[in-house]
């Protein structure tokens, strides 16, 4: 077999970052911006080719087959089989020549094209947590995208004792520019994905770090000192959640990023929720003026309504999780609770999204905040049933 | 699922020596407890800020 780890491992093109999960293993390249997620018996044939000093001849490889095939009960047969397709799949990927991913990284050059406050821009003020923010846009859907999210935290004018972080988001046509204090810090595919960059920066620097650990695709609601996590992908009922949370008497700290501060508290984000058309029934008894008074907008061809937060724009602090907890919508389906290892929560957030800072401390430090914190998987279709199955996590 | 994959074979427990007697334990325990084998895997969990907000799974649209 011409696909052999040691062949990578002897003529490195990156560095790789290891980190031991429970049965499973997690593994990081330094060229590539994520996290490979390899299964107990992947983490078996890792180990065996790097703790064998030779592999280089057939004999070392059907010993690994035949320790393999004891090892989980197996023929020799599917042993070969299966340790084949996983040397093929990391000899495209995990141990792949080609470097990086192809997640594009922002030009720093892009510096031209910022939007200055002298040119055509809509200007939007903002203090957040005694933090001034001034954000330049170009005019059209940028405005339309971002200007509600931040009406709640907009002033007329910054103080004038205030400093400031510029942001300036530019519409380029094929992409949207991100620049703090004119540097380009992202270039998205749309005004969405830039309003959500835009977001997480004006909440990372609130901070006293002025740093973030980790972001979750996930709304986060609690207490005055502690919330739980909820994360999904799109369409997963997050913010129906959030929002239900909150009329229950809970603080909704975030209801899609949430971001994770150096202590992996989740930072306080006092913007409005974004519920969409099919939400709207259950929230008419909780919000009654919700329904007859909140705009309609139009976000990615859906009907949505903005519902404030009631986080104070002057102080929102960062709060500890208690539990993550996957919500997954489920027409008829009854609340349910599982817990998960931390390496079956891994894998819901690859389907969620993440982001994760891409240095070994940093995500040894975030291993380490999953291994501890407790994580669930919350089936549901009764927006009551899962709210009492997120108090019961806060109580 | 493949029965072949459901049952252990105690011949191939038989048939390795790991030598000390614990790691022989492990080996015994391990295969009781792998008695639904599951395939090796390896997956790519991307990390991106854009993604932390939109989503990238099946129920993104």
């Amino acid at each position: 077999m011409s696909l052999r780890p040691e062949a990578f491992l002897n003529d490195p093109i990156s560095r790789l970052w290891q980190f031991p999960l429970g049965d499973e293993l997690v593994v990081a390249r330094d060229d590539v911006q994520g996290l490979f997620l390899l299964n107990g018996t992947a983490r078996f044939l890792w180990e065996q080719f790097h703790d064998f000093d030779h592999l280089n001849d057939d004999a070392d490889l059907a010993r690994t087959i035949q320790s393999f095939a004891a090892r989980y009960g197996v023929s020799d047969c599917l042993a070969r089989q299966d340790i084949e397709a996983t040397l093929n799949g990391w000899s495209e990927g995990l141990l792949s020549h080609a470097r990086g991913n192809g997640i594009p990284k922002a030009d720093p050059s892009s510096v031209w094209h910022c939007p200055a406050r002298n040119g055509v821009v809509v200007e939007i003020n903002c203090v957040l947590n005694g933090r001034g923010f001034r954000v330049l846009l170009d005019p059209g859907d940028l405005v339309e995208e971002i200007a509600p999210r931040l009406a709640a935290v907009a002033v007329p004018h910054l103080p004038p004792d205030m400093p400031f972080v510029t942001f300036g988001l530019a519409d380029r046509g094929d992409r949207v520019f991100v620049f703090r204090d004119r540097v380009c810090i992202a270039g998205e595919e749309s005004a969405p994905r830039a309003r959500a960059i835009l977001l997480q920066e004006l909440t990372v620097h609130c901070g006293p770090g002025r740093k973030a650990s980790a972001i979750l695709h996930a709304g986060a609601c609690g207490t005055a000192s502690d919330c739980v996590i909820l994360a999904g992908a799109t369409h997963a009922g997050k913010s129906t959640l959030c929002a239900a949370l909150m009329a229950g008497g809970f603080y909704c700290y975030s209801d899609d990023s949430s971001v994770l501060d150096r202590q992996f508290r989740v930072s306080g984000m006092p913007f409005p929720l974004t519920l969409r058309k099919s939400s709207w029934p259950v929230l008419e008894s909780r919000f009654p003026s919700f329904t007859d008074s909140a705009p309609i907008h139009r976000r990615s061809g859906c009907a949505v309504r903005f519902l404030p937060s009631n986080l104070p724009a002057k102080s929102s602090p960062a709060v500890t999780a208690r539990a993550l907890v996957f919500v997954d919508y489920r027409p008829s389906a009854p609340a349910k609770l599982e817990r998960l290892r931390p390496f079956e929560a891994l894998l819901a957030l690859r389907q969620c999204g993440f982001w994760v800072e891409h240095d070994r401390g940093s995500i040894a430090r975030f291993l380490d905040w999953i291994d501890r914190l407790d994580s669930y998987k919350l089936t549901y279709s009764l927006i009551d049933e899962a709210s009492g199955v997120v108090s019961g996590l806060l109580a | 699922m493949d029965p072949e994959k459901q049952n252990p074979n105690p011949e191939n427990v038989e048939a390795v020596d790991p030598g000390d007697p614990v790691d022989r334990r492990k080996t015994l325990i391990q295969v009781g407890k792998f008695a639904a084998y599951a395939a090796p895997f390896t997956v790519l969990a991307l990390s991106k800020k854009a993604e932390a907000a939109t989503g990238h799974g099946p129920g993104k649209h």
